[in-house]
């Protein structure tokens, strides 16, 4: 906890979360993954994010879980990415675990619990695979395809846009906060409280400053918008055909589909013949 | 007065508050996926989340803007962006944050009243905090077959859920929810609405009125709630709606076969959608 | 001997995280020695590293290699809120300077945090001196580009920097706003001891700075005064830097240095005599 007070700001290396965050975003669009269709990717996710909570067969669910483990490595997934997804799946089950030993819990409850978490890796998988090989326009090319609100795609786009000057921003009022401060003195027992209070109590002021900022930002994004007719294009059906006039499917998307296909057939086809 | 008593409002003016408590409360959600959190004893304790920008935005601005911005900026910054996008089930956590912010921005009446501000912002936690908590054990019960038999988990489940619900409360809720937000929405008042070009918030323009819970909003949060908990058990349950496992088990190759079919019929709609769209195309090319 | 160093750097290389996989340099093993008292202007293309120097030198980002000294004191690893004893940043976009309730506190609070006595004067004698008076209760976001710009530079010396760093001072501002924050920025210079100043501005280079430091790619390219700078014209061409239009006027016309319009006319008139005369 000590060494945790010390740099908590310098942990929040808004450095290192944006490049992760565009790393994720843009970074691997020459991955294999990142080739295909948004709509076959969309499709593909459809499949992989609903049909593993259907099955109960543990074998199936392995053998899924590696498919879509396989499919992430091919899209070349950040690590802090692959890092927040395995503390995802422990805290939705790894902690109903331990804490299940507590109230009389045996072996047998690790059964049930590790189809659940097979179940939950599997579809967390599966959508890190598409959502981290989709770029924010491509995957909004999809959504909008599928008929997701526009108002959903544009503020995918918008947030991508706007991250790194947010982030930047915030870390610039971070630093004014800090150039102007004072740490608390280092004596004391509980030096070490009040300075993780200090770390916690600034990051919180930061935001006055970057609300009242942002605040003039997206009124002048917002007016642009207006000016530009974005509102009135929202119903217009000639804007979503221009808008999706660059989708094409290519050998790769049914190669991929296919793949998918004899996979999975295959595995039900195994997991039905080896009991467990 | 009802959801339009803030028609004064331009459309411009909503998406202006849509935009910014998205942009801010979206960053905000990456944060806390970021600080690490810390236990001590058993406790846990977790810079859960920074409700406290939504909240002050609604009582200051929008409610339905603002809360609608925070939930999107959730859902894109800390789930799209971070690659976490976990389908259906969130759901459940988009619309049990548009609640607790919804409410808790029309509750405030005046913005200056520190006590008001102060006990909305808690009460919005514990609406979210409140339907997040049955969500989640509604979840476990039904993912798990025979969830009463299993040993000690219904316990654990229970205890995990219900210690969580008051950590987040108690600790999340009124250090980084309740107090920020007492701070900074009167001190935002005033200040903040110059930048968007609107006029601060004052008696004729407030929100509600007195009827504070109008039977509309009660009846939307009940609803948007039914719909929460729906989409969660859908998305993780419904092998238990729908028997699959009992008919498909013995004839593992017919399962297979029905598998194969459905892929087939998925390339042949690809297909029929790919020329459908090229078609459309060239229609308007013409 | 020369004078006592302000800013040291020893061997220092950094890098920032790039998104494809290497991590670009952007220095590496860096040495430079700014002295007390200097004005050092930093050029160069952007993406050359001139932010990143400033952000060296006030801790805002850490060095991954060698080290970097303040006032004599080593500062490699120390935490922003103890060099800013010594070093102060402006901003290039003065907003994000403005973390107080109205342009009064902003000024006040640095001084307020550390308890430095006598506070509240010193930062009317700041309001007066960039001429803030009547603004100081409102919100700084509110004001004009000028004011703005000032009231950031007001914030940047409140607490007696021994080194003050500005991060493009004069970009983005129409001509009379600029003459205005030159004229602070000169009214500055008396108060501290060294002030490094990143720009595009030529204009800028030219009347204010003593020293200028042109950065290539991570790289010293040149370090000289101005008119050493302006007349490399090999280092001029690869950095792609333009010396201001009255320099090349002068030198094309008399074949003289003139760096600003003073002195231009002040040699028109000489030449326009020397030539009557005749």
């Amino acid at each position: 906890m000590k060494k945790l007070s010390e740099n908590i700001l310098d942990k929040i290396s808004i450095d290192y979360v944006r490049t992760q965050v565009l790393k994720n975003a843009y970074g691997n669009d020459d991955t294999p993954i990142a080739k295909l269709d948004p709509r076959t990717l969309l499709l593909w996710y459809l499949f992989f994010g609903f049909f593993p909570w259907f099955a109960n067969n543990v074998v199936l669910l392995l053998l899924l879980f590696m498919f879509a483990a396989a499919t992430t490595r091919l899209a070349k997934v950040a690590p802090l990415v692959l890092f927040v997804f395995c503390l995802g799946v422990f805290s939705q089950t790894g902690y109903l675990l331990i804490v299940s030993l507590f109230f009389d819990g045996n072996l047998s409850t690790i059964i049930p619990l590790s189809v659940l978490t097979l179940k939950v890796a599997t579809v967390s998988l599966a959508s890190i695979t598409v959502f981290s090989g989709l770029d924010p326009d491509r995957l909004c090319a999809g959504l909008l395809y599928f008929g997701c609100p526009d108002k959903l795609s544009f503020s995918i786009a918008f947030s991508y846009r706007i991250l790194p000057v947010l982030m930047e921003q915030f870390q610039n009022i971070l630093f004014s906060y800090r150039l102007r401060g004072r740490v608390p003195e280092k004596s004391g027992s509980f030096w070490v409280v009040k300075n993780l209070f200090y770390q916690i109590k600034i990051i919180m002021l930061s935001f006055y400053p970057l609300m009242l900022g942002t605040a003039k930002r997206s009124r002048t994004t917002v007016e642009a918008l207006e000016l530009k007719g974005y509102r009135h294009s929202l119903s217009n059906p000639e804007v979503r055909r221009i808008k999706l006039s660059h989708l094409r499917f290519s050998k790769g998307d049914f190669a991929f589909a296919f793949i998918s296909l004899v996979y999975t057939a295959g595995s039900i086809l195994i997991s039905s013949y080896i009991k467990l | 007065m009802s959801l339009s008593s803030n028609s004064s409002m331009g459309q411009a003016q909503k998406m202006m508050v849509f935009v910014l408590s998205m942009s801010i409360y979206g960053i905000a959600t990456l944060f806390t996926e970021l600080i690490p959190s810390f236990h001590v004893g058993i406790v846990e304790f977790s810079v859960e989340y920074f409700l406290f920008i939504p909240l002050s935005l609604a009582m200051l601005l929008s409610p339905l803007s603002a809360a609608l911005g925070a939930a999107t900026g959730e859902l894109v910054f800390s789930e799209i962006m971070l690659g976490q996008f976990g389908g259906l089930g969130e759901v459940e956590k988009f619309l049990t944050v548009t609640i607790g912010v919804y409410v808790a921005g029309r509750m405030v009446r005046n913005p200056l009243d520190r006590k008001m501000v102060g006990f909305a912002a808690i009460f919005g936690v514990i609406l979210q905090q409140g339907m997040g908590c049955i969500v989640d054990i509604l979840k476990v019960v039904l993912a798990v077959e025979d969830f009463e038999a299993v040993p000690g988990l219904p316990e654990s489940v229970f205890f995990t859920e219900g210690f969580s619900f008051l950590n987040d409360v108690l600790f999340s809720g009124i250090l980084f929810c309740m107090l920020p937000t007492m701070y900074l929405v009167p001190k935002l008042y005033g200040k903040i609405e110059p930048l968007l070009g609107m006029k601060p918030r004052d008696e004729k323009t407030a929100f509600g009125g007195e009827k504070l819970f109008t039977p509309k909003v009660a009846v939307l949060s009940i609803l948007g709630f039914g719909a929460a908990a729906l989409f969660e058990i859908l998305s993780e349950s419904g092998f238990e709606l729908v028997d699959w496992e009992a008919d498909w088990a013995e004839s593992g190759p017919a399962y297979a076969a029905g598998i194969f079919i459905g892929f087939i019929v998925l390339a042949v709609a690809i297909a029929a959608i790919k020329r459908n769209f090229e078609s459309s195309k060239r229609g308007a090319g013409q | 001997m020369n004078p006592p160093k302000a800013v040291c750097f020893e061997n220092v290389s950094a890098e920032y995280r790039g998104i494809k996989d290497k991590n670009p340099k952007i220095f590496d093993g860096l040495d430079l020695n700014i002295h007390k008292g200097e004005k050092v202007a930093l050029i160069g293309s952007n993406g050359a590293g001139k932010s990143t120097l400033l952000k060296l030198i006030c801790g805002f980002i850490k060095p991954y290699g060698g080290r970097i000294y303040v006032c004599g004191e080593e500062i490699t690893s120390k935490k922003p809120e103890e060099t800013a004893k010594y070093v102060s940043l402006v901003y290039q976009n003065p907003e994000e300077m403005f973390i107080g309730e109205s342009v009064g506190d902003d000024i006040e609070y640095a001084m307020r945090e550390r308890k430095i006595p006598d506070y509240k004067s010193k930062a009317l004698e700041l309001i007066e001196m960039f001429s803030l008076k009547g603004l100081e209760n409102k919100d700084a976001r509110l004001l004009s580009g000028g004011q703005m710009r000032r009231a950031s530079l007001a914030i940047g010396i409140a607490l007696n920097p021994s080194v003050l760093l500005l991060d493009e001072p004069t970009a983005n501002l129409d001509i009379a706003t600029r003459t205005e924050v030159i004229e602070a920025l000169n009214s500055i210079c008396s108060k501290t001891e060294t002030a490094i100043v990143a720009t595009h501005d030529m204009q800028l280079v030219a009347e204010w700075a003593d020293r200028v430091i042109v950065l290539h790619e991570g790289r010293i390219a040149a370090d000289g005064t101005c008119t050493e700078i302006f007349e490399d014209e090999f280092v001029l061409e690869k950095v792609g830097i333009m010396p201001p239009e009255i320099y090349t006027l002068g030198k094309r016309l008399f074949g003289a240095q003139t760096l600003n319009p003073k002195e231009f006319a002040d040699l028109f008139l000489r030449e326009r005599e020397e030539v009557l005369a005749i």
